[in-house]
């Protein structure tokens, strides 16, 4: 939980980075689709990380040990096939299942171990809240999402877009109320 | 144009409001069950910890029994013999080799038989015999007369209904709270008179120990040992503990769950 404010820093980086890129255009458009990959990869690993922190040691977190790699590969198979263009869906569409699937595993956990915490002041709860409502509001748009590109009107695949910009803003709200339950929790 | 636009903000909007639902319904429902399994381990841990505090209970009055059979034994057995023999010898003393007066060897004769009688009494008290020989009635009925004896209480014990005999052990216990609450009449109360009632029914007994003596503040934080060890006795009975205390006296209610199938 130390660590995370650290991908809310870089999320608001990649914001502005993106509304520079779209609306000035003043960078570059190759380095604009390599920062873009990185940040997916960023993205994916920095949030299984912090799931696979939270589990413990158990056979719960060895499948993320295991599943994480796998997914890693796949994604970034997908992003080389892609070459210069922009990161296909597919890579979002791989990267939100597979956090889906991690988010699932700690829900698991949570029912398998001593239900001692309050999860209502549980920031770690509210983190992985967030992740998976947004990766969930996103598989589907991320999924047909190239499809939309190239054969629906600009406006149903702005419209769609939107919908995953709302869950991302969601995730963050959740972030914060996390940030608000480690506040309290460190005071007491 | 505009149709279509307000179109596609009616299914956004739609699309919104159905994912926030879903997903509301979602962490309710993973709050919810996490918090009714949190109950159920909360409560088996309260069940857990009364066990064990039950358990514990029972081994403190089983060793303070052991520990009562033992003075008892040692009150009879040694102490007794003992006195009873120097009562033998004072007996015995040919007046003529006495320096001492025969009065004062007579006088100590009988204050021995005093004593023996007296420590004989303190041994039936501390031991468990007369309750798993005789029960409870006659345990009560005992140490009532003992307490008579000494002039300084009138003493009123009334058993109605039925009186039935259950488990020994658990008379036992229910014998060693009237014990302890006319101690804590004789160190505390400044009273005269006292009542007891054993009354049975069919499904429990219901001790009243009153006294008129000078009552007392409750502090339920700090409460007397003997109040407190009362309190354990019938928790380990599963009964109901009350005691009410005014410039006239104090009144102590004990209800006892009777287990039929344990009446022997």
């Amino acid at each position: 939980m130390d660590k995370f404010y650290w991908y809310s820093v870089i999320a608001g980086a990649t914001v502005i980075f993106g509304f520079l890129y779209g609306y000035f255009n003043i960078i570059n458009k190759l380095l604009y689709r390599f920062i873009d990959s990185s940040l997916l990869l960023f993205h994916f690993s920095f949030l299984s990380l912090f799931i696979y922190k939270v589990l413990p040691n158990g056979n719960i977190s060895k499948y993320i040990k295991i599943l994480f790699p796998l997914f890693l590969l796949v994604i970034l198979s997908c992003l080389y096939s892609s070459g210069l263009s922009r990161p296909p869906s597919s890579a979002f569409a791989f990267t939100n299942f597979g956090l889906v699937l991690f988010c699932c595993f700690y829900y698991l956990q949570l029912f398998e171990e001593m239900p001692t915490i309050n999860l209502l002041k549980e920031p770690s709860f509210w983190i992985i809240s967030g992740i998976f409502f947004c990766m969930c509001a996103t598989i589907p748009i991320s999924s047909i999402g190239d499809y939309l590109h190239k054969n629906t009107s600009r406006q149903l695949y702005l419209l769609v877009g939107g919908i995953g910009s709302f869950a991302y803003g969601v995730m963050h709200l959740f972030f914060i109320k996390a940030y608000l339950c480690s506040i309290n929790q460190s005071k007491v | 144009m505009l149709n279509q636009s307000v179109q596609s903000i009616i299914i956004f909007t739609i699309c919104v409001i159905l994912l926030m639902i879903v997903f509301c319904t979602f962490i309710v429902t993973i709050i919810y069950r996490y918090q009714q399994k949190q109950n159920t381990y909360f409560k088996e841990i309260t069940e857990l910890k009364v066990n064990h505090e039950n358990a514990l209970l029972k081994a403190q009055l089983e060793m303070q029994e052991f520990t009562f059979q033992n003075i008892s034994r040692e009150i009879h057995d040694n102490i007794g013999q003992k006195l009873a023999l120097v009562k033998l010898y004072l007996n015995t003393v040919p007046s003529s080799k006495m320096n001492t007066p025969i009065m004062q060897v007579t006088d100590s004769a009988i204050i021995i038989s005093e004593v023996i009688n007296d420590l004989s009494d303190i041994a039936r008290s501390m031991s468990s015999e007369i309750i798993l020989n005789n029960g409870l009635v006659k345990g009560v009925e005992f140490e009532v007369a003992q307490l008579r004896k000494s002039g300084i209480y009138e003493i009123d014990l009334a058993i109605n209904g039925n009186p039935v005999f259950f488990d020994s052990k658990k008379e036992l216990i229910v014998f060693r709270i009237i014990q302890e609450s006319l101690h804590n009449i004789m160190k505390h109360a400044e009273a005269s008179n006292i009542h007891i009632c054993l009354h049975y029914n069919a499904t429990q007994l219901c001790l009243t120990i009153k006294d008129n003596g000078k009552g007392f503040v409750r502090d339920v934080k700090n409460e007397g040992s003997g109040l407190i060890n009362i309190r354990r006795r019938t928790s380990l009975l599963e009964g109901d503990f009350s005691i009410s205390s005014d410039k006239e006296g104090t009144r102590l209610n004990i209800t006892i769950p009777i287990n039929q199938n344990e009446n022997a």
